[in-house]
């Protein structure tokens, strides 16, 4: 091969190049840039803009409702990304079973479609679902078992957990898949090997699939943590104007998420600056998160 | 002469041996059956699950609303009324949100799926430092979270609107703009154009063909299977967007379908009939693009693992 040149001979191919750079100076690369310089400015007006410093990040220390959001968002992805990586590697074994093609690309069709669906038309259909008291889907299912009624989005003990209940439903099936291409990889010999070694059906699971599904698992860990982390759509639809509130994050800031409150300071408080510090710090805290994760992944499940 | 008891033991050893592996065998099916018959009762039992809401949500767009508010929900329609979807479709904001969101997904799908292949061709076809650093750049953007940068993106707009006197809030072409180039599509289309060989590339050349002419002819026809799946991919993701056209979008009428259902959530949820008649049509075009892309979408999402 030619030593590479730094710019294609082919002009048509380096205009092509040079928009791109152009766009993306423009718009995403300046945008992530100036998110951190905005975290230093102070919006008056729209046009009225101030350098305050430290301030905004000062306030940040003190604000009761940025905490609580993080540590919603935390506590959200702790409750979705578990139960989601078992449900989801629970299919995949399960559809891995199913050696006919169609039959298996049947069975794997609802929750595959239950996670591409929008999220904003099926939050709707949960949150009716949700419904307190004896009105409600889940309050009636509940009663054929003798337990509730439970007050699920309404009250503040129960609102993220409902929230996370409907983020496995939609996730498990992204998860699935991802699963399914990983257990498709592993290469039928390692199985046979175990058999002969006289491994039992959990011990070939415990110690040739698991282990072998680890890139697998420290992707979807990853990813679905941000993901969770970022989550959005969900809460800004299950709970506006639940519990009587007009804004969305309630009952008593009991939902409210990192991305939620971003939004609620630049969109509804034209806090700019505000909104742009609590970007820098969880973006800051994602990045140590996934560094953290993907060390102790990497680690634990090393063989 | 054989000797009849001799062959009559042979007979009983034969037939106990007979007995033997029959009894074998089907054992072995018997396990396999309660292992087979185990394993389809937990799909069909998770299947019910993962397919209930849809259910719930289509018998319930049916239902007469005395039916809806009686305690407890009733588990199948006992009354069949369509009345609520004639009363969503009749209002006027409705279909005009249906169209906000297949205009925004339909043309976004159309500019990304361009740029990304071209921009794929010409990283991955004409190898320069240039191309490999700003792919590796546009790359690491992956890393960086859309949501994050929302608010910059927002303040852009503005700008160009101060600056260049192009109205860019309530537009299409504003939704439209942070997706341009689609690091996520650049990305899989560099992977597809890794398949295409470069001899026809070269054999198009010696045809006289242009650049652009070879990205035509040649390029596009071969990677079109990685198109149609990166085409579903988007198409499903920007149907399902909310934070940024409702960050774009403060005028009804620019509303996309996810930012219009919410139109229906007061401060006190009362008319269920109609968001679920609403959420209902919200979900055909997504339901009905599954089944004939499935096979696109599962591909799309396996060989690149990566979402969003």
């Amino acid at each position: 091969m030619k030593a590479e040149r730094f710019f294609p001979k082919d002009k048509t191919i380096l205009i092509v190049l040079l928009l791109t750079t152009l766009f993306f100076s423009v718009v995403t690369w300046r945008s992530i840039l100036q998110t951190f310089m905005l975290g230093f400015q102070k919006y008056e007006t729209i046009t009225k803009v101030h350098w305050v410093g430290l301030d905004n990040y000062r306030r940040l220390l003190n604000d009761d409702i940025f905490f609580k959001s993080i540590r919603n968002s935390f506590v959200y992805a702790l409750m979705v990304v578990p139960a989601t990586l078992v449900v989801g590697l629970l299919l995949a074994i399960l559809l891995n079973g199913i050696k006919n093609l169609t039959l298996r690309g049947t069975y794997s069709a609802p929750a595959f479609l239950a996670n591409i669906v929008p999220i904003v038309a099926v939050a709707i259909v949960w949150r009716y679902m949700y419904r307190p008291s004896d009105i409600g889907l889940f309050n009636s299912i509940l009663r054929l078992f003798g337990l509730g009624p439970l007050m699920w989005l309404r009250s503040s003990k129960t609102a993220l957990l409902s929230l996370a209940i409907m983020g496995v439903w939609k996730g498990a099936g992204y998860y699935m898949l991802i699963y399914l291409a990983g257990l498709q990889a592993i290469p039928r010999e390692y199985y046979e090997a175990a058999m002969v070694d006289g491994a039992n059906a959990w011990q070939r699971f415990r110690h040739v699939t698991l282990p072998l599904l680890t890139p697998t698992t420290v992707f979807l860990v990853t990813t679905g943590t941000m993901g969770a982390l970022m989550m959005f759509a969900e809460v800004y639809v299950m709970t506006t104007g639940e519990g009587g509130a007009g804004w969305a994050g309630g009952p008593a800031y009991s939902t409210i998420t990192i991305m939620l409150y971003i939004f609620n300071t630049a969109f509804s408080y034209f806090h700019y600056g505000y909104a742009s510090a609590i970007a820098v710090v969880t973006f800051i805290i994602l990045v140590t998160i996934g560094l953290i994760q993907f060390r102790l992944l990497r680690t634990t499940f090393e063989y | 002469m054989k000797n009849p008891t001799s062959i009559s033991v042979a007979k009983r050893q034969a037939l106990t041996g007979m007995v033997r592996t029959v009894a074998k065998v089907s054992a072995i099916v018997s396990r396999i059956k309660a292992s087979k018959l185990a394993l389809y009762t937990m799909l069909t039992a998770l299947s019910v699950i993962f397919l209930f809401p849809f259910y719930w949500t289509i018998t319930s767009s049916v239902k007469e609303i005395a039916e809806l508010r009686a305690i407890p929900p009733t588990w199948w329609p006992h009354s069949f009324t369509l009345d609520h979807y004639k009363a969503v479709l009749w209002r006027p904001t409705f279909p005009r949100y249906m169209l906000n969101s297949l205009i925004y997904a339909g043309a976004t799908t159309a500019v990304i799926l361009i740029t990304s292949s071209l921009i794929g061709f010409a990283i991955e076809k004409f190898p320069s430092k240039y191309g490999n650093i700003l792919f590796w750049l546009i790359y690491s953007t992956m890393t960086v979270p859309f949501n994050l940068y929302v608010v910059p993106l927002f303040l852009l707009l503005i700008g160009i609107e101060k600056t260049l006197h192009i109205p860019m809030r309530n537009t299409y072409w504003g939704m439209m703009l942070p997706w341009i180039c689609y690091p996520f599509g650049i990305f899989l289309m560099r992977q597809a154009m890794k398949a295409v060989p470069n001899d026809l590339i070269d054999a198009a050349r010696i045809d006289g063909a242009s650049t652009l002419g070879i990205y035509r002819i040649v390029i596009l026809p071969l990677v079109s299977t990685k198109l149609a799946a990166l085409a579903a991919l988007i198409f499903l993701w920007k149907y399902d967007d909310l934070l940024w056209p409702i960050i774009v979008a403060n005028r009804a009428e620019m509303y996309p379908i996810t930012a219009g259902l919410l139109e229906y959530t007061g401060v006190y949820w009362v008319d269920y009939h109609l968001y679920i008649a609403a959420a209902t049509i919200a979900l055909a075009p997504i339901v009905l693009i599954y089944f004939i892309l499935q096979r696109f979408i599962i591909q799309g999402i396996a060989t690149t693992g990566l979402k969003g």
